[in-house]
């Protein structure tokens, strides 16, 4: 009696202490571990973003559409900023436009001079925007997946502080002043117009 | 007969001196590459591998590839024999983000440059380039095709690689950034399979016992996407369910052309492992400057633009 007893003990000892030593979490939950790109990024949006959008880097849209045809190379060297091999420059463009058509997740704007973009309030996926401000390196994070959330943050602060506020009033007709990002393939151009993710809005 | 004896001591003295130099660096002259790979029981790997053996022999060296067997004890005694044997550099594809850390940075200490390829290392310090794939971003072109493919709304099921695997999660992080905008869009599953093809397989078949009523599968590989179409298909609901793969591999190709596997996710593994060779004989060369990561863009393939993929 005992000895079972002891026994009993022993293995409520041990039970205990296997379950204290495992830890079980959601497999969605792995992905997601330590990094807050929140904080990383507040600092950036509040500070060193407007500053950029004032800047040298932002390329006015009309300029961006003549010197597509006469000379792309010195568009992306100047401009454009890449990830890595293969993927596409990335480019902050600026301008005036006047609203030509509205959709659920894009909306058609045109400069007076014709240069003509999909400005998307919408479903913002991807790394343009994050690139686009050449303000991020991979080096500096523990692993691309922290790199990774950083655009997504960025995309979020963009749908949320940029589109967001404005978005009832991006009407066919109305004109704004805009600085946003664009993705530039390699090679070619895109199918339709190009997509320009705004970073700021402002309606005239 | 003093001065005799002088010089030959002086003399012995030297050779000492310069042959223990010798042992205590043997990779400045060695010109042999090793080429460590996480397994060779998957064909993308094998390509892999031997992509990177072949450009390291076109620059000069003797390459020979080591299989991991996705073990990481396995891969430890690969770095240790590479380490012993004065190997000149290393061209790596992980078993695990966490656990390979360890023998990347023995390597190092042992003044061995290490390049990985395809699959990140957490650890920004010890490798000398980490050549990767863009995953996330191809995994978020995949996830706008599962949108334009199945819709808005529906069940749907994941099937995720290795869960030590950094490739892993930024895939399935790179779908989810489009797929959970969508509240319509349920996951009723989301399992691991490993990466592997029959393991693939049977997680689906048990899925789809618990949710018939699926519209779609997104595998983090390829492997998986073929075994999880076997399983749709013995299922009777091919029809029903799209699947979704990542990787490029041939079978795959097929069968996007074919219509039974909706879209992938093109890697280059012939260019992630030419790269890796050329960068570690750039290195050798006396040219160590290079960017700590280099990710190669990943293309979604399907029906439309498959012809451009499978010339």
């Amino acid at each position: 009696m005992k000895k079972s007893l002891q026994w009993s003990i022993r293995i409520l000892i041990l039970a205990v202490v296997i379950a204290l030593s495992i830890k079980i979490e959601p497999l969605d939950q792995r992905s997601t571990q330590h990094f807050d790109p929140a904080r990383q990024i507040e600092e950036f949006w509040q500070e060193r973003l407007p500053s950029l959008l004032q800047g040298d880097r932002v390329l006015d849209a009309d300029l961006f559409r003549t010197e597509l045809k006469n000379n792309r190379k010195l568009l992306v060297d100047r401009y454009g900023s890449t990830l890595g091999i293969g993927a596409p420059y990335s480019l902050l463009l600026g301008g005036e436009f006047e609203v030509f058509e509205v959709g659920e997740e894009l909306i058609h704007i045109r400069t007076e001079q014709g240069a003509a973009f999909d400005l998307r309030t919408d479903y913002i996926f991807g790394n343009t925007v994050r690139e686009a401000t050449a303000s991020f390196s991979i080096d500096d994070y523990e692993n691309t997946m922290d790199f990774n959330l950083v655009a997504s943050e960025l995309n979020r602060r963009v749908l949320q502080l940029v589109v967001a506020p404005v978005r009832d009033q991006l009407v066919k007709g109305a004109r704004l002043h805009l600085i946003g990002a664009v993705d530039l393939p390699q090679e070619g151009l895109p199918k339709g117009y190009f997509e320009l993710i705004p970073l700021t809005i402002e309606l005239r | 007969m003093l001065k005799r004896s002088l010089v030959f001591f002086v003399l012995v003295i030297s050779l000492v001196a310069f042959s223990g130099c010798g042992e205590r660096s043997p990779q400045k002259t060695s010109k042999r590459v090793a080429v460590v790979i996480s397994t060779l029981n998957n064909p993308w790997f094998v390509l892999l591998g031997e992509s990177a053996k072949a450009r390291a022999e076109e620059l000069g060296y003797e390459a020979v590839i080591f299989d991991s067997q996705n073990n990481s004890s396995k891969e430890t005694e690969h770095f240790d024999n590479i380490i012993a044997a004065g190997y000149a550099a290393i061209l790596f594809n992980p078993t695990d983000a966490d656990g390979s850390v360890v023998n990347v940075r023995r390597a190092k200490q042992a003044e061995i440059p290490v390049f990985c390829m395809d699959r990140e290392i957490n650890a920004r310090d010890v490798a000398t380039c980490q050549i990767l794939s863009d995953n996330f971003s191809g995994c978020v072109e995949i996830g706008k095709e599962f949108i334009r493919t199945v819709g808005r709304e529906g069940n749907y099921a994941e099937l995720l690689g290795l869960v030590g695997d950094n490739n892993t999660w930024n895939r399935s992080r790179g779908f989810h950034t489009v797929v959970d905008c969508f509240p319509g869009l349920k996951m009723v599953a989301q399992q691991s399979a490993d990466f592997d093809r029959n393991t693939a397989m049977m997680v689906m078949e048990s899925i789809l016992q618990a949710h018939g009523d699926i519209v779609g599968v997104f595998c983090g590989n390829d492997a998986m996407a073929m075994g999880a179409y076997q399983a749709v298909l013995a299922a009777g609901k091919a029809d029903q369910i799209k699947v979704f793969g990542f990787d490029g591999e041939k079978d795959v190709l097929n069968g996007i052309r074919e219509g039974k596997i909706v879209a992938t996710g093109m890697q280059s593994p012939v260019l992630m492992a030419r790269t890796a060779a050329e960068f570690a004989h750039r290195y050798l060369s006396g040219d160590q400057n290079f960017s700590k990561k280099i990710p190669i863009a990943v293309h979604a393939v399907t029906r439309e633009n498959i012809d451009q993929f499978l010339e």
